[in-house]
């Protein structure tokens, strides 16, 4: 840990964040989480997130929502896709986010639901179409149309359209309720 | 297959694999589709795609993928990139070196299959480095692949007539028997051998290589391993190495720490 944090050379800073990936305790995924948000070089953070996923705990994803608040639009990003690989360890974490007073939390943890392969993440995404107050339920219309199988889901599309006035959603819905057509 | 269908799939693979099909591949995805509905038992495409999509394993999609991109190895494949690698990068990597030391260049053929692409490389470093001004080069190719069978077929260095690119049969090949033979010159210079990309002591011990070719490899691993093989990659590139995916594929998505350079025949990744 002390060679990610203060080794000159961004090459062993680099091999060191791929190493820890074998040590699955809350004091490495502390300091994989803390240097991905200080690290200047670009390789040696995608290493980071490397072995966050690989370590795949419930605090890797606790502390990736964490970071789902930072200013850094990469580091943002990067506790999405770490949240969306680890599937089911996430759903418990996001579906706390879904509440969250910040819609632009929301809108990640949408984000992060839509990737995921189990039916619970459809039900979470109808609910977000169905009830949330800020237009980013576009983005949850969007993984509904893909995800979404039943009648009920393009009736809460259909709904979601009708509560607000939007083109971009009326667009956004219209492409998803052809996705859901059966065949 | 409808076209609403078609869009549902080529969106999903797209962002799952960064592999994109336009819709004039509608007929070709189609039979493709309907193949892997057959052999999983599903009738309409509706149900087949919701069963894959909610896959937790993977293994559907992955079938799926090997299905979509059917890949075949043959000399000289991807004419325009070997284009490039010849007349473009090779001189970069030769004239970027320090003076006082000998000239070398390493590329590596990740994914290596039955040898076609390594002897292919090895062609080109042959006849691009014979002769050059400043003094000779010395070039090797590393080939390694996961699947033991291939790489016998690979060091045995034989392939069948068609195969084998005319302008370079009589400098590179030999006949034995119906077939033809890499000529011991060049199979030297190339080296076959097992290495699993995931494998985090193999690929460490793999280093300074000025190129490296893995095309259509990385399409068929999960997002995660497709990072962790990527990053590997990098650490084992040299400064300004170059690494050559294959047309549809896309680094970009999968590590953003390589910079796309725009020769005039190709587009490629450089660290």
């Amino acid at each position: 840990m002390s060679t990610l944090r203060e080794h000159p050379e961004e090459g062993e800073r680099y091999r060191a964040a791929l190493d820890l990936s074998r040590y699955p305790e809350d004091g490495v995924v502390n300091c994989l989480v803390e240097r991905l948000t200080r690290e200047p070089s670009r390789a040696v953070q995608e290493a980071i997130i490397s072995s966050l996923i690989a370590i795949g705990t419930e605090t890797v994803a606790a502390r990736c929502a964490e970071l789902l608040r930072s200013r850094d639009a990469y580091v943002r990003n990067a506790a999405v896709e770490v949240l969306q690989v680890l599937e089911d360890k996430s759903l418990g974490t996001v579906r706390r986010l879904l509440d969250d007073e910040d819609p632009d939390v929301r809108i990640l943890a949408v984000n992060v639901l839509g990737e995921l392969r189990c039916k619970e993440a459809v039900e979470l995404l109808r609910q977000v179409v169905a009830s949330d107050p800020e237009i980013n339920v576009v983005a949850a219309v969007e993984f509904l149309g893909e995800m979404g199988l039943r009648r009920e889901d393009r009736e809460t599309i259909r709904a979601a359209v009708e509560r607000f006035a939007d083109p971009y959603l009326t667009f956004a819905a219209e492409t998803a309720l052809k996705k859901m057509r059966a065949t | 297959m409808r076209l609403e269908d078609f869009i549902k799939l080529r969106d999903y693979v797209y962002r799952k694999s960064g592999v994109w099909f336009g819709e004039k591949k509608l007929y070709y995805v189609e039979k493709r589709v309907e193949a892997r509905m057959r052999a999983t038992g599903h009738d309409d495409f509706r149900t087949y795609f919701a069963w894959m999509r909610f896959d937790t394993s993977g293994r559907e999609f992955q079938e799926l993928m090997n299905a979509l991109t059917v890949n075949e190895t043959y000399f000289f494949r991807e004419y325009h990139q070997r284009k490039c690698f010849a007349e473009e990068v090779i001189p970069e990597i030769s004239v970027g070196q320090n003076s006082s030391a000998p000239r070398r260049v390493r590329v590596w053929s990740a994914g290596c299959s039955t040898g076609e692409e390594a002897y292919t490389l090895a062609i080109i470093l042959q006849e691009m480095t014979a002769g050059l001004p400043d003094g000779p080069v010395h070039w090797e190719v590393h080939a390694t692949d996961i699947n033991t069978e291939v790489l016998e077929r690979a060091r045995e260095g034989t392939y069948g007539p068609r195969e084998v690119p005319e302008e370079y049969l009589n400098k590179y090949f030999r006949r034995s028997g119906d077939d033809f033979e890499v000529v011991p010159e060049l199979r030297r210079q190339v080296r076959f051998y097992h290495l699993n990309l995931l494998d985090r002591d193999g690929m460490r011990s793999m280093r300074d290589f000025d190129a490296i070719f893995c095309r259509n490899v990385l399409i068929y691993f999960d997002d995660a391993s497709r990072r962790e093989a990527a990053l590997y990659f990098y650490d084992a590139l040299r400064p300004g190495g170059f690494i050559f995916l294959g047309h549809l594929e896309s680094m970009s998505r999968i590590a953003p720490i390589f910079k796309l350079r725009r020769f005039r025949d190709a587009i490629i990744y450089q660290k």
